[in-house]
């Protein structure tokens, strides 16, 4: 693979290397990892809820298999859930070099997406109730491409957020 | 042509009033059916001296008032670097379009519009409400004059609009499809699926007829009935090639109406489509806007060496799908010469092809071999007979995914790239490096460990996807692509 000397692609925010494989990604922050775990325990709670529920209404004759089954392997769903958040954060990261952005994650499979600058449509930064509580924010990044190729980058501090955004606006605005 | 001044305000060609009242009065239906419903179905809820026929004709009146109103007050014309279109009388609306954002300019003719002599146009933007932008009633000088101006104009922004870009510079035709080739074309679409479709839907209806003879049958003689439950399997064979026989005929009519007159010419830097029996539709495609062109054939096509192409646009959110230009059949010399016309830089063909690596064929078979046939495991218990569907199967889809594997490739010179797949057709598509949007890789737990990898490459009209390559290739060619990305000065749109 030949590069052109003209065009260089080095990484912006933490100073390192060139091609995209080897770099280093910059984490997310670690209350992201709170977060995923709170959310699981918040939807284990109310599955359970609802399975109880559901026990009470419907009078009597449920197997004791079901009866115990169920919850139990809810419980463990969680518990596999959360040893893929705890396992899988430090998998995450995103990178901002000169000319693209990039967002990688993945246990099991592992998935790392870029976006050049110059194809950018707009950048947008969210927080959900969850996220707004720990303060925390979302920068989403969206192309021409729909919603396959959109990015987005979790369990950022909003002033962090904000900075990432200005920064993308700023190369978007210089390709127009 | 040259003396219509495209500065100035115009209302739609008053010929074509029908068409506008056809049109507003679909819109107006489409928001009050529930009202007409409620209206016809309770009577007691008009006023007394009221009968439904007055209701109708105050409704009409109505329509009709609403429809004048409409034509008069709806204008449009070209300013500065703006196409502005004015409408409504109770609410005024201004759209007004830059003209470097237009998309492209559509024009379409239906049955009434074709009596009439008039066009309807549609201008399409990147990602806005595209139903705003019709116009429905113009004639046919206007249109060809005003999409030839919007265009034009659109292609060299900087350019002052000077009359010179509207000389008709000639137009060669690529591809033109008689009745006969649609004949041909119609024969070879793939009919086995929709013959599958009438097969299902049929067998359905045949089970209501049977129930309902056998009740007739009950009441006459037992005979009718014998006859037709003993006969259900020659009737059944019967009844599927008549299904055949009629899903041919569906679909050669169907390709005839849609694609009847198909006529592909090149005008400077675009493509002109013309097509249509009933509803003619004009499009006008420039190249720079073809994010990414396909071509295809399957067993039956190939016979005939006839090809299907397709060129994809970018998708605005609105109007998915409708940005697929495609032509239903060409010959192989047509394919050249529109990717000459396309991709003007050295074609890829000579490239190396590089494979999916055979390990796809365990992910495709297990998921849609194996995961079904094991699932359905316990009907094997209960009746063993069923293993040999499951076997079998096995055996159909470890064929199609084997296909499937052998038929993925993809072709990659800086510039272009182009990914074969398909199982029992072959689709080959071709798109220019800086059209892409973003790249996506992908690697499994197992790709990981035979150091394979899997890039998805997206565009605005879709994406590609290249699974199971060598891992320093994914990498390599990602890092190429996002690099002509970057370095690109052309517009992607």
């Amino acid at each position: 693979m030949q590069k052109n000397e003209e065009f260089s692609n080095q990484v912006v925010l933490p100073e390192s290397l060139a091609p995209i494989e080897v770099q280093e990604f910059e984490a997310l922050d670690k209350k992201y990892k709170l977060i995923n775990q709170i959310s699981s325990a918040i939807v284990l709670a109310i599955a359970l809820t609802a399975f109880f529920i559901f026990t009470m209404i419907s009078s009597g004759n449920i197997p004791y298999f079901v009866l115990f089954g169920i919850p139990t392997l809810f419980v463990l769903l969680f518990i596999s859930k959360l040893v893929f958040v705890i396992l899988g954060f430090p998998k995450k990261g995103y990178l901002l070099r000169e000319h693209d952005v990039s967002y990688r994650s993945g246990l099991l499979i592992y998935k790392l997406t870029s976006i050049p600058f110059n194809r950018i449509q707009h950048v947008e930064v969210s927080q959900s109730m969850i996220e707004k509580s720990f303060g925390l924010s979302t920068v989403k990044i969206f192309t021409a491409g729909g919603s396959i190729s959109d990015l987005s980058i979790p369990g950022l501090l909003p002033d962090k957020a904000k900075q990432i955004e200005s920064f993308l606006l700023s190369k978007v605005s210089q390709h127009e | 042509m040259s003396n219509l001044d495209l500065t100035n305000p115009t209302r739609q060609e008053l010929r074509g009033f029908l068409v506008i009242l056809v049109f507003e009065l679909q819109k107006k239906a489409r928001v009050f059916w529930p009202v007409l419903i409620l209206l016809f179905t309770q009577k007691n809820l008009l006023p007394e001296n009221i009968t439904i026929p007055i209701a109708l004709g105050i409704i009409v009146l109505f329509l009709v008032v609403h429809a004048i109103l409409y034509y008069l007050n709806f204008y449009f014309y070209v300013e500065e670097n703006q196409f502005i279109i004015k409408k409504g009388y109770l609410r005024k609306i201004v759209l007004s379009i830059p003209l470097e954002r237009i998309q492209s300019v559509n024009t379409k003719q239906n049955l009434l519009q074709q009596l009439l002599n008039v066009y309807s146009l549609e201008v399409d933007t990147a990602g806005s409400a595209g139903k705003e932008l019709n116009i429905y009633s113009l004639s046919g000088d206007y249109t060809e004059h005003l999409t030839q101006f919007l265009q034009s104009h659109k292609e060299n922004t900087i350019d002052d609009e000077s009359d010179s870009t509207f000389n008709n510079q000639e137009e060669v035709e690529i591809l033109k499809l008689s009745p006969a080739d649609l004949l041909r074309i119609g024969i070879s679409q793939n009919h086995v699926r929709t013959g599958l479709i009438i097969v299902a839907f049929g067998s359905q209806i045949w089970n209501q007829i049977q129930d309902l003879f056998q009740e007739e049958t009950d009441a006459y003689s037992d005979s009718v009935q014998h006859l037709l439950s003993n006969s259900g399997i020659l009737f059944f064979t019967v009844f599927v090639i008549l299904a055949l026989l009629a899903s041919i005929l569906a679909t050669l009519v169907f390709t005839v109406i849609k694609y009847y007159g198909f006529r592909l010419v090149k005008h400077q830097e675009s493509y002109k489509i013309t097509a249509g029996l009933f509803n003619k539709r004009k499009v006008l495609l420039p190249f720079s806007k073809v994010q990414q062109f396909n071509w295809e054939t399957g067993p039956i096509k190939k016979l005939f060496g006839i090809f299907k192409i397709s060129f994809k646009q970018a998708v605005s959110k609105q109007v998915q799908q409708k940005q697929v230009v495609d032509a239903p059949g060409c010959l192989n010399h047509h394919i050249e010469s529109i990717r000459e016309d396309l991709f003007k830089r050295d074609l890829p063909d000579a490239n190396e092809k590089i494979y999916s690596h055979r390990r796809y064929f365990n992910l495709l078979w297990f998921f849609s071999g194996w995961l079904p046939a094991l699932v359905s495991s316990p009907v094997y218990i209960y009746e063993p007979l069923w293993l040999i569907a499951g076997g079998a199967w096995l055996l159909i889809s470890g064929l199609y995914n084997w296909m499937k594997v052998s038929k993925s490739y993809f072709q990659f010179n800086k510039s272009q790239l182009i990914v074969g797949k398909g199982a029992i057709n072959t689709v080959w598509q071709q798109t220019e490096s800086y059209k892409t949007q973003s790249v996506d890789f992908r690697q499994s737990f197992f790709q990981k460990r035979r150091g394979l990898a899997s890039l998805r490459v997206n565009n605005a009209s879709g994406h590609l996807n290249i699974p199971y390559i060598p891992e320093e290739m994914a990498h390599q060619l990602m890092n190429d692509l996002l690099y002509h990305v970057e370095i690109s000065e052309e517009k992607w749109m």
